[in-house]
């Protein structure tokens, strides 16, 4: 309105300057006129050294000069210090005025110093100024305005060519404060261009049209966890003022460079990534509707959703879904994924197969998330688990329950091997729960799983619980996949109730180990952080008649005949290696079996405990094969990495292991009390060899 | 009278106060600068193995093991007794930030990672960092950090002194930069950063 103003006075101080001369002028001289204004100045504002001259070419037309020596303008218009309008040939009349091919010369540290070509038309009738600027030299670069200026509304063309972001960001800073960022904050260079409309009436914006690319582009924020690269890019933006807000179109596509949205980095080398959404904006509200935005990034993620939000409260989501199309999960897990699963026992996977997922997301009503795994096969990078060959509709509601059905071909957990299995279960509000009794087979036996529920999974107060049954598992088996030396008889069990919370596995109940013809019972079963660095097993064991004659032919130990019992109870493990434990085997009471001990068994229990090797055989008892004992028994009380043995009873300076029995009789007798458990562990590994 | 008794009571709870629950804090010392400068010395340049068993720990540890049962006795012989750091726990996460160590020795040479005051590592400057890099390295840093805590923790409780955890950590804070080249950036005791 302003300008408009300025420019209807400016046409009527021509025409009252031109005076009846416009007229009846002499057609054969010119005549010329200027005036010079010392000093004009009003509130805020102030200007110096005002030259006006005029020059009557012929009738109608005239060439004129105004300058302006020094102007002091209120913000933010101060940075211009002077200017200069040169029109060569305007032409007067009565409804208005025109400049051709005028230039005009700015005087501000915003621009640079090359004359702008300008023309321009006011047509009073209509109150309209039309109007051209070329070659305005911005930001390093070259700007384009047209357009025109009327009191109904007007128009602005704008070209830019080439400009530096950088200087474009500080030079609107300065017009415009709040719309550039706080260059402390947020830093960008590149080039822009850019070309386009935009529509208004009187001070207000109501269309804009803007097209452009960027090329060599960088930005970041402070920290450097919102910043990209070598950019290449093509935009497009729309929008128009609506009764109750702002509608929104922007389109996007990423050409070339790198992009770091903390966690996500993306690079783009060929094909681009393309963006964009559709919105309305009510500033009043605080209401951001976007009613359908997208994210294709060729080969890896095909995205499409509308998102709610409400800004006043701290953009607050009213109403989110999101549906991804199928992907593959080798491309999508590495880009989209892993970086928000870091960390997790998902944070470091290996994978193939296709996923799509689909989510919708509403406060206070409704809201479901679904994904449809296909042929998946995942690996864990550090070996905890795998599986192969998942299948399966995931669905999650807070709603009215469905059912969700998974399944695999095989998998592993350590390695521990797992056969194929499928469960149906039912993920509703915070809780996850098997609806059908499950069975899978583990190594050669089978583990049936009677219930299981999952509470608050991906948060740190995760917890399941799972009550099952696990049918004979071969030690065989057991002891191939631990990588132990080959061990026979079968692990069973009724796993009355496994919990899992604040990183620890419980197992109530008891897992009874069926071996070497005895029995082992595990109880009080405790793991902490079972994925993590260092996982830590708790244990208390009991053994119950286990068959000596068995377990020493198995190591090659040498025959051991009768029964054994014992305990290991505190057993600690960290790392899968103990730390402490208190254990003492012996013969049971009563063990009416033959109680008889090799020549080579003597040998190595004696070696194993650290004493010399072939004392019988260098004494006359080398002639006996077999001697009787009557008890034998060992204690371990393990603590930093020191064994204090003990045995049946005292004996002189040391403690009887082995008791003999008739003639010729055999003790062994232990001295050490101090025994490094490396060393023994050692020792028991040459000798089992 | 009600003075002297006041007095009394007081005295009772100065001496209640002067308790002091020992802290072997030059054996301690020790020991984080024997972890710190085997992991330092798996630098990328040297390109020390990860995998490698850790040298001569077995037979050190056992003494140590010892040493650590020598903590009950009276303080004149704790005094040189070394802190256990021989447990499966201390050797697995040694191994895992000797193995991790190359991968953030050129970010503490570059100045985008520093060391802080609580005996951890922290992003000093993450522009220093090439975009590619960023998330891998503040995962990296995450990693170390929960490893480094949990070595801390571990030390205290192989010594059967789980409350000792927050001085080890101070020990092992001060070791951290007093074993680190020159150049790396550190933490001083407000928390400004300084280079070495």
């Amino acid at each position: 309105m302003r300008a408009g103003r300025f420019v209807c006075g400016f046409w009527l101080l021509l025409v009252l300057l031109l005076g009846q001369g416009a007229w009846s002028f002499p057609s054969t001289s010119s005549r010329e006129l200027r005036l010079y204004l010392d000093e004009v100045r009003g509130r805020g504002w102030q200007v110096r050294g005002v030259e006006v001259k005029l020059l009557w070419e012929a009738e109608d037309q005239v060439g004129f000069k105004l300058s302006v020596s020094h102007l002091r303008l209120p913000p933010p218009l101060d940075s211009f210090k002077g200017m200069e309008v040169e029109c060569p040939r305007a032409l007067v009349r009565r409804d208005g005025f025109e400049c051709f091919r005028g230039v005009l010369r700015l005087k501000t540290p915003l621009l640079g110093p090359a004359p702008v070509k300008a023309s321009f038309r006011y047509r009073h009738p209509l109150r309209r100024l039309d109007f051209s600027f070329k070659g305005i030299a911005l930001a390093r670069g070259r700007l384009d305005l047209k357009g025109w200026w009327g009191p109904e509304d007007w128009k602005l063309g704008i070209k830019a060519h080439a400009l530096e972001l950088a200087q474009l960001l500080s030079s609107l800073a300065y017009f415009w404060p709040g719309a550039a960022p706080d260059p402390r904050a947020f830093v960008a260079s590149g080039k822009l261009w850019l070309q386009g409309f935009l529509w208004g009436k009187g001070g207000r914006l109501l269309k804009a049209e803007l097209g452009g690319s960027l090329k060599e582009t960088r930005f970041t924020d402070q920290e450097g966890l919102w910043a990209g690269e070598h950019l290449v890019a093509a935009f497009a933006l729309k929008t128009q003022k609506q009764v109750r807000g702002w509608e929104v179109q922007a389109d996007l596509a990423l050409k070339r460079g790198e992009l770091y949205i903390d966690p996500v980095y993306l690079e783009v080398e060929e094909d681009p990534i393309r963006v964009g959404f559709k919105a309305l904006w009510r500033p009043q509200g605080g209401m951001l509707q976007v009613s359908s935005f997208c994210w294709h990034h060729p080969g890896i993620l095909a995205a499409q959703g509308r998102v709610s939000l409400d800004l006043q409260k701290g953009a607050r989501v009213l109403l989110a879904s999101l549906k991804v199309e199928s992907s593959p999960f080798s491309l999508l897990y590495p880009v989209y994924l892993q970086p928000f699963l870091a960390g997790s026992a998902l944070g470091s996977l290996a994978g193939r197969g296709d996923v799509s997922l689909d989510l919708h997301y509403e406060p206070g009503k409704k809201s479901f998330l679904e994904i449809l795994l296909k042929s998946v096969d995942l690996e864990d990078q550090r070996g905890r688990y795998g599986i192969r060959g998942l299948e399966g509709r995931w669905f999650w509601t807070n709603a009215r329950p469905v059912p969700s059905r998974l399944s695999w071909k095989e998998g592993h957990v350590y390695r521990l091997a797992l056969g194929a299995g499928e469960l149906l279960l039912q993920a509703y509000g915070s809780e996850i729960r098997l609806l059908q009794k499950a069975a899978f087979p583990v190594l050669d036996g089978t583990l049936q799983i009677h219930s299981f529920t999952l509470k608050n999974p991906g948060s740190p107060e995760v917890e399941w619980e799972f009550e099952g049954l696990l049918t004979p598992v071969s030690m065989e088996a057991l002891s191939r996949a631990l990588d132990w030396p080959i061990l026979s008889g079968k692990v069973s069990g009724v796993i009355p109730r496994v919990t899992y919370a604040r990183g620890r596995v419980r197992v109530e109940g008891v897992l009874e180990v069926q071996i070497f013809g005895g029995t082992v019972r595990v109880r009080n079963l405790r793991l902490e952080q079972p994925f993590g660095l260092v996982p830590k097993l708790y244990a208390d064991m009991d053994l119950d008649l286990l068959d000596l004659e068995t377990l020493t032919e198995r190591f090659a130990f040498g025959r051991i005949q009768g029964k054994l019992s014992g305990k290991v109870h505190g057993l600690y493990l960290e790392d899968w290696q103990a730390v402490s434990f208190d254990a003492r085997f012996y013969t049971p009471q009563g063990d009416r079996s033959p109680h008889r001990i090799s020549q080579k068994a003597v040998d190595n229990l004696v070696a194993s405990l650290g004493g010399m090797r072939g004392v019988l055989s260098r004494s006359f008892l080398r002639f006996f094969e077999e001697f009787s004992y009557d008890r034998l028994s060992l204690s371990c009380r393990l603590r930093n990495g020191i064994c204090e043995m003990g045995g049946l009873e005292a004996a002189q300076n040391g403690y009887y292991i082995v008791k003999g029995k008739g003639l010729p009789r055999v003790n062994i007798v232990g001295y050490t009390r101090r025994v490094r458990w490396e060393s023994l562990l050692e020792r028991l590994r040459e000798v089992a060899r | 009278m009600k003075s002297t008794l006041g007095f009394f009571l007081l005295w009772i709870l100065g001496a209640c106060v002067t308790i002091n629950i020992y802290f072997p804090e030059a054996a301690a010392e020790k020991a984080a600068d024997r972890i710190i400068q085997d992991i330092l010395s798996s630098s990328s340049r040297g390109g020390g193995s990860s995998g490698r068993p850790l040298e001569g720990e077995g037979g050190e540890g056992s003494k140590a093991g010892g040493g650590s049962g020598l903590l009950l006795l009276p303080v004149a012989y704790a005094q040189e007794a070394d802190l256990d750091i021989a447990s499966p726990a201390i050797s697995k996460i040694r191994a895992s930030l000797k193995a991790r160590y190359p991968r953030l020795e050129p970010y503490f040479r570059s100045g985008a990672l520093g060391l802080t005051q609580g005996g951890l590592v922290a992003i000093r400057d993450l522009q220093a960092i090439p975009l590619r890099e960023r998330r891998a390295v503040r995962e990296l840093v995450a990693e170390e950090n929960l490893d480094r805590s949990a070595l801390y923790r571990e030390i205290a409780r192989a010594n059967g002194r789980p409350e000792w955890e927050e001085n080890i950590r101070q020990i092992f804070a001060r070791r951290w930069v007093a074993n680190a080249p020159k150049g790396w950036w550190y933490q001083d005791r407000e928390g400004r950063w300084k280079q070495k």
